[in-house]
């Protein structure tokens, strides 16, 4: 597990105009599912298609088990590299059947043998009993456990992903998904997908890294990447974040519901605090208590199971926090707001 | 690398055309320009004008009428309007001209029903410029039809509809907002018409109207040691009309891009034409069908019925001939269309791409101005190779005058239609196989070979059909290229209608109508699966939300 299979290297690329990659550097080991995270135009299918080889690098460099296949001087070309590419349209080829479709890429061996390998590894995804479809007779779900296969077939040590179940609709790609990375977890394989979809990266994932514009924002699991964010633009990709700004005085910063510590923080500094909202405790105020750390329950937004609670506090400040909906809170409602430590994030202000 | 030598091969005859311009004529050329250049000027563009205005009315009220009104026979109409396309111009002129001569049926039944006698009536004459003007307009008016109709069934209803509710009835919201949407499609289809009435040669030829085309023909076929360079000059002179043509098209197209603000498509409105006003839009569609292909075809079925062409097995013979000329033809451009089209495909460089369209520009030349330059470089290469050829093979002449100068000639003025089919068909094999084949394993021919060559069966068999109608059909290049006495079925039905011997021509004529059919045929067949669809491949891609052609296209605009 140590070892990685695959090592991108200060990767410089420019695709179109708008699809840039800065000094882009991804590891993946075997066994592991690394999702690249990005919106659209940040280089992440750009940095997928040089990984293949499909596009030619001009600076840095990409290493497959230990040998460079791509850098400023050398270009193994695609059909030479031990990679798997699955493609966001599957990329099934119409004019032959499935189990062909599998043979495509298989290593050379007795008729018989590529066949019954290609068999077993329909059988491993249900599809033993389409072989002989055709593409376009597939549902998208089974297009995709096709295409899964037949990259598969050629036992790569890398896998690319490239958005692979955003073809298809919202339940058909969750029930596809556990699968799909099973499979890919028992072949040992090292697996880079990309996705836009932050959810789908953080139920996926082994690590995830976060690509905008053309540079990794941060790297790490996906719990790492939740509760430590390293910027609110982080913070904010997988899902509502609060946020304050302040400076560093003795130590300390001062919020709406108290004071966060922050050792070895120069004075002065510009921070920023950030807190999820399901971080944030509430508790009605016992009459008469002290104004710190006091707020109103502006507005209550009920999302189900859990409320969304809208706070403010006495100097205007808005902050949002979650709780059970059972919990019954309500409009005007005088509240008090503590937030553990370890529920807070700082971060330089931007 | 292939694409910049099949390229190269196309552009030299248009060169070898320009080169010739300042060239010594020893006096020809000052004769040509002081007597019939200011003719063939005037007549061509008089046809020009002609045939593009009523083509354009012609083509556009019938696209309309069938797209969006529903009236007695309009499915029919639909793909009939296409059939003048199969309707060689120089057979409609050898029909009508029969039809319509002194001697012919309707002269001469309106005689002896009125007793009337030579110089009793006035009865226009067919063979003139206006002769040519209707003909041609009855033969080319379908590119302006499909080209309107496109533009129509792919205009979203919604603004039709706005107009609508924005107080405008059907006319004024076809004039207003239907029409303007549909310009850069009628001038697409339009700049064809015109490009087809520069390059007519048979029918002009016929009615003895002296165009550029016909003026080419005949300056070469001068007995004059100038006589090429002549006729190269006169090229020259209609290239630069061609030229002018082309710019304006161009130019035309980015004028004048609009892109569709909705994408939603619903079933286009048929507004009803009742009683009358339905069968009054019958009679507008019937016209065009009736003169553009159905007296033409009528004239050669009874005419090869009563007497018909008496050599039949030499008739056979050159059918036979014909059809070898055209498969040959027909594959030799299939196999450099491919070789162009995956050459771009390998390395779209913007090098690759202006190549690309070199190789395709063939179409827009006349088929003379074509065989003109043709025969320059043939004819030169044939000089500096005489010595050792006439030790080979016995003969001075081995390109000029040979085979090798007529399917020359074809590639460099039909490779174009096959690019078009071809690049098409690769046009929809997306970039994601290319990539999925690479990583399976297929070094980039691999790939060629063994997935796009495969999936591209439908257009490579198109593109060869295409082609191969296009030979049997075509005149004025085989003429002046074809090896001495070697005779096709169109050369054979030209030279028959230019000696008057029109119901021996009737039987050829007949034949290279039918074989005008094929892609009339198939074509219908497409028009009605025109409406904008999905991806070929495989239906369930398509929820995709499409993340990745939105990075192709940042404006998200659907250009088309």
């Amino acid at each position: 597990m140590s070892r990685n299979v695959l090592m991108v290297s200060d990767v410089v690329h420019a695709y179109r105009a708008d699809e840039v990659l800065q000094g882009v550097s991804i590891t993946v080991a075997p066994g592991e599912v690394h999702c690249l995270l990005g919106p659209s135009g940040s280089g992440k299918s750009t940095l997928l298609r040089l990984i293949a080889g499909l596009e030619t690098l001009r600076h840095g460099s990409i290493e497959i088990d230990d040998d460079v296949v791509s850098s400023a001087s050398i270009h193994v070309p695609p059909e030479r590299r031990a990679i798997g590419f699955v493609f966001q349209d599957f990329a099934l080829f119409p004019h032959l059947n499935v189990r062909r479709n599998v043979l495509f890429g298989m290593p050379s061996g007795s008729a018989r043998q590529r066949r019954e390998t290609a068999d077993a590894l329909l059988r491993n995804v249900g599809m033993r009993d389409f072989a002989t479809a055709m593409p376009h007779t597939l549902s998208g779900g089974q297009q995709q456990r096709v295409a899964l296969v037949r990259a598969l077939a050629r036992r790569p040590s890398v896998m690319l992903l490239d958005e692979p179940f955003s073809g298809l609709d919202g339940r058909l790609r969750e029930e596809v998904r556990e699968p799909t990375l099973e499979v890919l977890r028992a072949a040992k394989v090292a697996t880079l997908m990309v996705t836009h979809d932050p959810h789908e990266a953080m139920a996926v994932a082994d690590r995830i890294s976060i690509l905008r514009a053309g540079r990794i924002l941060q790297s790490g699991t996906p719990t790492e990447l939740y509760e430590q964010p390293r910027s609110r633009e982080a913070a904010q990709i997988f899902g509502r974040v609060n946020s304050w700004a302040g400076t560093v005085q003795v130590g300390i910063v001062r919020t709406p519901w108290g004071a966060v510590e922050v050792p070895g923080l120069d004075d002065d500094a510009a921070v920023e605090i950030l807190v999820r909202p399901e971080a944030i405790q509430v508790e009605a105020a016992p009459s008469g208590a002290g104004t710190e750390s006091l707020a109103t329950v502006d507005a209550v937004v009920p999302e189900g199971a859990l409320s969304r609670l809208v706070l403010r506090f006495d100097d205007g400040s808005i902050f949002e926090a979650l709780d059970f909906a059972h919990a019954g809170w309500r409009s005007e409602q005088a509240v008090v707001v503590s937030v553990p430590r370890e529920a807070v994030t700082v971060v330089p202000a931007v | 690398m292939v694409v910049v030598l099949v390229s190269g091969i196309i552009a030299i005859p248009i060169l070898a055309v320009a080169s010739r311009v300042g060239a010594d004529t020893g006096g020809l050329w000052r004769h040509l320009a002081s007597t019939v250049l200011s003719e063939y000027l005037r007549n061509t563009l008089w046809l020009v004008l002609g045939v593009g205005v009523s083509t354009v009315v012609l083509g556009v009220a019938t696209a309309w009428a069938v797209t969006l009104c529903r009236f007695p026979g309009r499915s029919f109409f639909r793909w009939a309007l296409l059939l003048p396309l199969a309707m060689p111009t120089y057979l409609s002129a050898y029909a009508y001209t029969d039809l319509l001569q002194f001697s012919g049926p309707v002269q001469s039944s309106l005689r002896s029903l009125f007793d009337w006698s030579r110089g009793d009536y006035y009865f226009p004459e067919i063979r003139s410029l206006y002769g040519a003007v209707i003909v041609l307009s009855l033969a080319l008016s379908p590119y302006v039809y499909l080209a309107a109709r496109a533009a129509f069934v792919e205009q979203s209803v919604c603004v039709l509809e706005v107009s609508r509710t924005l107080g405008h009835g059907p006319w004024s919201s076809f004039f207003r907002v239907a029409l303007p949407l549909a310009r850069p499609s009628v001038a697409v289809g339009l700049s064809l018409v015109l490009m087809e009435t520069l390059a007519e040669f048979g029918a002009v030829d016929y009615f003895a109207v002296d165009t550029f085309a016909t003026g080419i023909y005949r300056t070469f076929t001068m007995p004059d040691d100038h006589a090429l360079t002549a006729a190269a000059q006169l090229a020259a002179c209609l290239l630069l009309l061609v030229a002018v043509l082309v710019a304006a098209e161009a130019w035309s197209r980015r004028a004048a891009r609009f892109h569709h603000t909705t994408i939603r498509h619903r079933e286009l409105p048929s507004w009803r034409l009742s009683g009358l006003r339905g069968w009054l839009t019958s009679l507008i569609c019937v016209v065009p069908i009736l003169l553009g292909f159905g007296v033409p075809a009528a004239v050669f079925v009874v005419e090869s019925w009563r007497a018909g062409d008496p050599r039949l097995d030499s008739l056979w013979h050159l059918g036979l001939r014909s059809l070898v000329l055209g498969i040959m033809a027909g594959v030799l451009a299939l196999a450099l269309a491919l070789a162009v089209a995956f050459g771009r495909r390998l390395r779209p460089t913007p090098l690759s791409r202006s190549l690309a369209r070199v190789a395709g520009i063939g179409y827009a030349i006349p088929g003379v101005v074509i065989a003109i330059g043709v025969l320059i470089p043939l004819v030169w290469l044939d000089r500096s190779l005489s010595g050792w050829s006439e030790v080979l093979f016995g003969s001075g002449l081995i390109l000029s005058g040979s085979l090798v100068a007529v399917l020359y000639g074809y590639q460099v003025r039909f490779l174009a239609l096959a690019l078009g089919v071809i690049r098409t068909g690769l046009a929809r094999i997306g970039p994601s196989i290319d990539g999925a084949a690479r990583t399976l394993g297929r070094p980039a021919l691999g790939m060629l070979t063994s997935v796009h060559l495969p999936m591209l069966r439908g257009s490579a068999a198109a593109a060869a059909a295409l082609v191969f109608v296009e030979v049997i059909k075509e005149l004025p290049a085989t003429l002046i290229l074809r090896p001495f006495d070697f005779d096709t079925l169109a050369v054979r039905v030209y030279q028959l209608a230019s000696d008057e011997r029109l119901s021996e021509a009737s039987t050829g004529a007949l034949a290279v109508i039918l074989v005008g059919l094929v892609p009339v045929v198939a074509l219908s067949h497409v028009l009605d699966r025109a409406r904008p669809m999905g991806p070929i491949v495989s239906g369930p891609i398509e929820p995709a939300e499409s993340e990745e052609q939105s990075e192709e296209r940042p404006d998200g605009s659907s250009e088309r």
